[in-house]
């Protein structure tokens, strides 16, 4: 096989080696064709059947012809309406048997696709952006179990060539010859023009990739393009990958014209060269002018068939194998592992240890060697200029990633030995810009939390969010797609749904930032005070959040630098620069200057 | 600006499309003339004339010759069409999309209307284009059959008009049950979306297992839907095959002994009538049903996009390059705005007069319009009543506002590409002094060492900067605009207090006007004036008059400084 040896993916990483044999590729879907393959061996018997009645119908029509030019109507007739009407049942049938297989399994595929999506992590912590995952999961997966009726497809095509011949070869060996000389010429251009196709596809796709992620940029960034009046050049740049994706296209449809028209000549010289020599033994008195009928429709389904392997099949085969690739390869990244250890029923409730914890990025360490305690009961800041990883840190102490070096344990037991679902329901997380999933806002707050109408409202209802929610046009059944909201309610419906899950831990990272100043004091009391056993980590950017809590971690350059009260550490003038400005003293100076 | 049908996008190249239609009297001829070359042959054979069969046969071979070069033009130009409309289409989705956004400031598309939609359409489209000609089979059969024997051609039509009602009937049906399977489709692609952007929350909150039970309850409903589209697909196709194909051929077979007899059919002309009945027709019945299916899927597709692409707007202004040079002043007189018509308003009756050079700070509590009111001075928001003025002129119908006013909208819009692309976006001709200068003013250094310096790719797939240099990097560009009127909505509000100050001071450094919707009150305290924005009215005054008579602003005060309120 000639593919090419090298394939660029979607997220750039230039991939070696070739594509997945077929072998493999049938192992990796098989598991999940588990309780469906009666369907698919109906489906490959009615093919054979299909097999049968297609090569017994041009034998049946000569012999009806035969029949019909001595002016009689036999059993030829009879026998060709019977295979005819059987191949018309069996093509009506075989599209929804092969759906009850095909359909099945793609399902099942997208859906094991998006879990293991779900357990690589964190978008910047695995190989794949948000956009490549999709493109697998929503476009790829749905679409592999094309790669099963296209096998069988590929396999009874080859039969009937295979039968057609063997019917020429009984009618004439002359036949047999003129029909091998075309076929070798056809295989050849089939080679190479299944080759072009997969290099092609795997630019297309990547081109796509980058046009698709630049439209989302542009459609999260409207209020800044209407501002500034750039409508138009952001349409330029976001077809900027246009010309070349469109260059790509015109080929792919042009290879795919091609061999089209490559089929259709040989098509045709095939149907003359076999009336040729059918009319060379039809004037020495060697053929039947049904048999004739019979030579040109076996040579013509020799030749349709092969048509059908090598211009749909094997593309669609070459087309699935590299799509079964880039499927293959997330299924072989590594899914975080979990441990099997259930959290203690009493005893302690959310004490978190960060033990020598580093955290490399890509420019360098974003944490290094950070020891870090927050006894049972503790609200803890975290404070720091931008970017030296209280995020990251953040993310840590509820397992949303795994430390490079290091160990974060919850109540003694490191995270990586707790159970899938242990660790959320110990650690609960708020965010600065919370992902709104489900179909209405009560589906927001739960988020698959099992609790009450009554619980979730009055969750709302102590981080304040109640209010805005009962002014929406269907209150907690509000659509959210019908429910456009601004970063603080959005933010609050996230803290509601931290509040609804009663976890002994909680994490709010930067989760009160679009909140007025006193909504979010009030909110942050109601959280802190739902029960005085509850550990919390903030990161912080107000002196005011810093100060309200017991202990503040104050982080540098993804090192810690001290951890202690707030007021303590505020006589150290760089800590005081993490905030700066709130020093009342010298802003009322500047206040009195002015005056 | 509309999204146009596909046939309408293929019509743009009319001049192409009348190539293909004459190059498709090229690809017919051979089909057409089959059985008739055979069954003139085998006469003339049987006569003992083989010259002239194989005469017959040359014929076709120059017939089907004419149909291969005619197929390989009409290829390349199906291509090349559907690669242009590939072109046109995705340009005014993006077109389209990106105006509504900006217009309505609500994004109702997921993207599969590029990676899906669009690319179906192109595909179908490039099919059925190459194939449509195949459909002038069944007309080559009939007149060639015709030639051949027009008894057999009677017996044969009434199949063929049934044929063509059942595949009408077909074609309702199956365009109504492609849109619900298509529905049904977009469902679990976006669940799929939504569910993979959550990935953190989802985890987070332990919901992994709900988000997948809810994506696979999409795919449940769309994989009922899609085999309910196949199965009556299958058994309508059934009949209208039925018809097309082995009925009418068993019928003319049936008759064929009665007109051997009478001798109104040669031996050759059953063969050749044969060739279309059962070759001809059943390859026309092919091609015919699926090029319908192609348009049936392309309606269907169309549908689909127009309505993921929401209505018509009108693309918003154009930007002006060139920063206006003028010391312009702001007058807002009587100012009232609500959304929607019995809302209640989001500012009323407000009044204030800003000289250039003025700092004005707005401060209320969150969800109170103080966004609505940044964007109406920026003239993006026209509004209801009243007037917001730039020297004697409403902003809103200045064309030359972009060069006058620049609004920092919180969400930080950083695009994949170069660091200096990002930072010159509103002034592309900026040169690398002034870059350099207001990066430098506005604290962008960090960013740069570790990027390393403007030409760095900004990668956005890679986390490459988080959500407070994504802000430096929109004050930068703000910054370098050099507009005489600034307005920044929170757009600080993911920069520490060290940083948003010395952001802050930059702009006032350049003496230009700013107005900025503060996110923490320290912000009040640099500003000369601010507009107090509270549930019972809008307030304007100093810090000092405000401490005094303001006691919400108080408060905030009391509440930032971390102590007990300032009584």
């Amino acid at each position: 096989m000639a593919e090419q040896k090298k394939r660029v993916s979607s997220t750039g990483v230039t991939l070696a080696g070739d594509l997945p044999s077929t072998r493999a590729v049938v192992a990796f879907l098989a598991p999940y064709a588990q309780g469906v393959w009666h369907w698919f061996g109906l489906q490959a018997t009615l093919a054979a059947l299909s097999i049968l009645a297609g090569l017994a119908t041009p034998a049946l029509a000569a012999v009806a012809i035969d029949q019909a030019v001595a002016g009689r109507v036999g059993w030829g007739f009879f026998g060709l309406a019977g295979a005819m009407a059987v191949s018309a049942l069996i093509g009506t049938a075989s599209g929804p048997v092969a759906a009850r297989f095909g359909v099945p399994l793609g399902g099942r595929l997208t859906r094991r696709t998006v879990a293991h999506a779900l357990g690589i992590g964190l978008p910047g912590r695995r190989p794949f952006d948000d956009g490549d995952l999709l493109n697998r999961a929503g476009s790829l997966a749905p679409s592999m179990p094309g790669y099963a009726s296209t096998l069988l497809r590929v396999g009874t095509g080859l039969v009937m060539v295979a039968g057609s011949l063997a019917a020429l070869l009984f009618i004439h060996w002359l036949f047999v010859v003129v029909w091998l000389v075309g076929v070798g010429f056809l295989a050849l251009l089939a080679r190479r023009f299944m080759a072009v196709l997969s290099a092609e596809q795997s630019g297309y796709e990547e081109l796509a990739g980058r046009m698709v992620n630049a439209y989302a940029d542009a459609l999260a960034g409207r209020r800044t393009i209407r501002a500034a009046g750039t409508v138009d050049r952001e349409i330029d740049r976001v077809t900027q990958p246009l010309p070349a994706l469109v260059a790509t296209t015109r080929t792919i449809l042009r290879v795919m014209g091609r061999a089209a028209v490559v089929m259709a000549s040989a098509d045709t010289g095939v149907l003359v060269a076999t009336a040729a020599a059918g009319i060379w033994l039809l004037a020495g008195g060697d053929l039947t002018p049904g048999a004739l009928l019979a030579a040109v429709r076996y040579a013509q389904m020799a030749y349709g068939n092969a048509t059908q392997v090598f211009d749909n099949g094997w593309f669609h085969i070459a087309l699935l194998r590299s799509q079964a690739a880039r499927l293959m390869e997330l299924d072989g990244t590594p899914a975080m592992k979990h441990g099997a250890s259930e959290p203690p029923a009493d005893g302690a409730y959310g004490d978190i240890e960060v033990d020598d914890v580093s955290v490399r990025g890509e420019a360098g360490d974003v944490l290094r060697g950070v020891n870090l305690r927050i006894p049972n009961g503790t609200t803890m800041a975290l404070v720091g200029v931008s970017g030296v990883g209280k995020t990251t840190l953040a993310t840590l102490v509820g397992r949303l990633h795994d430390p490079d070096g290091g160990t974060v344990r919850v109540d003694g037991t490191p995270l990586s030995e707790w159970s899938a679902g242990a660790v959320a329901r110990r650690v609960a997380y708020a965010f600065e810009s919370p992902a709104l999933l489900g179909d209405t806002v009560r589906d927001a707050i739960r988020l698959g939390y099992d609790a009450s109408d009554a619980e979730v409202e009055a969750a709302a209802r102590r981080v304040e969010a109640d209010a805005f929610i009962r002014r929406l046009p269907n209150g907690y059944d509000t659509s959210l797609d019908e429910a456009p909201m601004s970063g603080g309610e959005r933010q609050r419906l996230g803290l509601a749904r931290a509040a609804l899950r009663d976890s002994p831990a909680l994490v709010l990272d930067d989760a009160l930032s679009s909140l007025d100043v006193a909504t979010a004091a009030r909110v942050f009391a109601a959280l802190g005070s739902l029960s005085e056993e509850r550990t919390a980590l903030v990161v912080a950017h107000r002196a005011s959040t810093a100060a309200s809590a017991d202990v503040v971690a104050w982080l540098v350059d993804g090192v810690i630098r001290r951890v202690a009260p707030h007021a303590e550490l505020w006589k150290d003038p760089a800590y005081r620069a993490a905030f700066k400005s709130p020093d009342g003293e010298g802003a009322m100076k500047a206040e009195g200057g002015d005056g | 600006m509309t999204i146009e049908t596909p046939i309408a996008y293929v019509l743009r190249h009319r001049d192409r499309v009348a190539r293909i239609a004459s190059w498709s009297v090229g690809v017919t001829l051979a089909p057409m003339f089959t059985g008739r070359a055979i069954a003139s042959a085998m006469d003339a054979a049987s006569a003992g004339a083989l010259g002239e069969a194989y005469m017959w046969l040359a014929g076709l071979l120059c017939a089907g010759t004419v149909g291969v070069v005619s197929l390989m033009r009409l290829s390349r130009l199906a291509a090349d069409i559907s690669a242009d409309v590939q072109k046109d289409l995705t340009r005014d989705v993006v077109r389209h999309a990106l105006a509504d956004a900006v217009a309505s400031d609500r994004v109702l598309r997921s993207g599969a209307e590029l990676t899906q939609h669009v690319p179906v359409l192109v595909d179908i489209l490039s099919l059925m284009l190459r194939t449509a000609p195949a459909g002038l089979f069944a007309i080559g059969a009939v007149v060639g059959l015709a030639t051949l024997s027009g008894m057999l051609l009677l017996l044969v039509v009434p199949w063929l008009a049934v044929s063509v009602v059942l595949l009408a009937i077909l074609v309702r049906r199956d365009t109504h049950n492609r849109t619900v399977a298509a529905v049904a489709g977009e469902a679990q692609y976006g669940e799929v979306s939504k569910t993979i952007k959550g990935v953190r929350d989802l985890m987070a909150a332990g919901a992994k297992d709900y988000a997948i039970g809810r994506v696979w309850g999409r795919i449940v409903a769309a994989n009922r839907a899609s085999l309910r589209q196949g199965d009556e697909l299958a058994i309508r196709s059934g009949l209208v095959n039925a018809t097309a194909t082995w009925l009418p051929a068993l019928t003319a077979l049936a008759f064929v002994p009665a007109l051997v007899r009478n001798g109104s059919l040669t031996p050759g002309e059953v063969v050749g009538s044969f060739t279309y009945l059962l070759a001809g027709l059943t390859t026309a019945s092919m091609f015919v049903t699926s090029v319908m299916g192609h348009l049936v899927t392309l309606r269907v597709q169309h549908g689909r996009l127009v309505e993921s692409a929401g209505g018509d707007a009108p693309l918003a202004g154009r930007q002006v390059d060139a920063p206006s040079t003028t010391r312009p002043s702001v007058h807002v007189h009587d100012l009232t705005f609500a959304y929607g018509a019995s809302a209640q308003p989001i500012v009323e009756g407000l009044t204030i007069d800003i000289p250039h050079g003025d700092h004005i700070a707005i401060v209320g509590p969150s969800g109170i319009g103080k966004s609505t009111l940044a964007a109406l001075f920026a003239g993006v928001l026209v509004p209801h009543g009243g007037r917001v003025e730039i020297d004697r002129t409403a902003v809103h119908r200045r064309p030359d506002r972009f060069g006058l006013v620049t609004l920092v909208p919180q969400e930080a819009y950083v695009f994949a590409g170069s660091l200096r692309d990002n930072l010159t976006y509103l002034r592309p001709t900026a040169s690398d002094a002034e870059v350099a200068a207001s990066a430098q003013a506005v604290g962008l250094e960090g960013v740069l060492d570790r990027l390393g310096g403007f030409e760095a790719t900004i990668d956005l797939a890679k986390s490459g900067l988080s959500a407070g240099e994504r802000q430096l990097v929109t004050l930068v560009r703000a910054h370098l605009a050099a507009t005489p009127i600034v307005v920044l909505d929170e757009a600080t509000c993911h920069l520490d207090p060290a940083a948003e100050e010395r952001a802050e001071r930059a702009f006032m450094a350049t003496g230009r006007t700013l107005i900025v919707v503060a996110h923490r009150m320290s912000a009040t305290l640099r500003a000369k004036r601010t507009i107090v924005m509270a549930g019972d009215g809008i307030d304007v005054g100093e810090h000092r008059e405000l401490m005094q008579r303001h006691a919400l602003y108080a408060d905030f005060h009391g509440m930032w400084s971390g102590q007990q309120g300032v009584d």
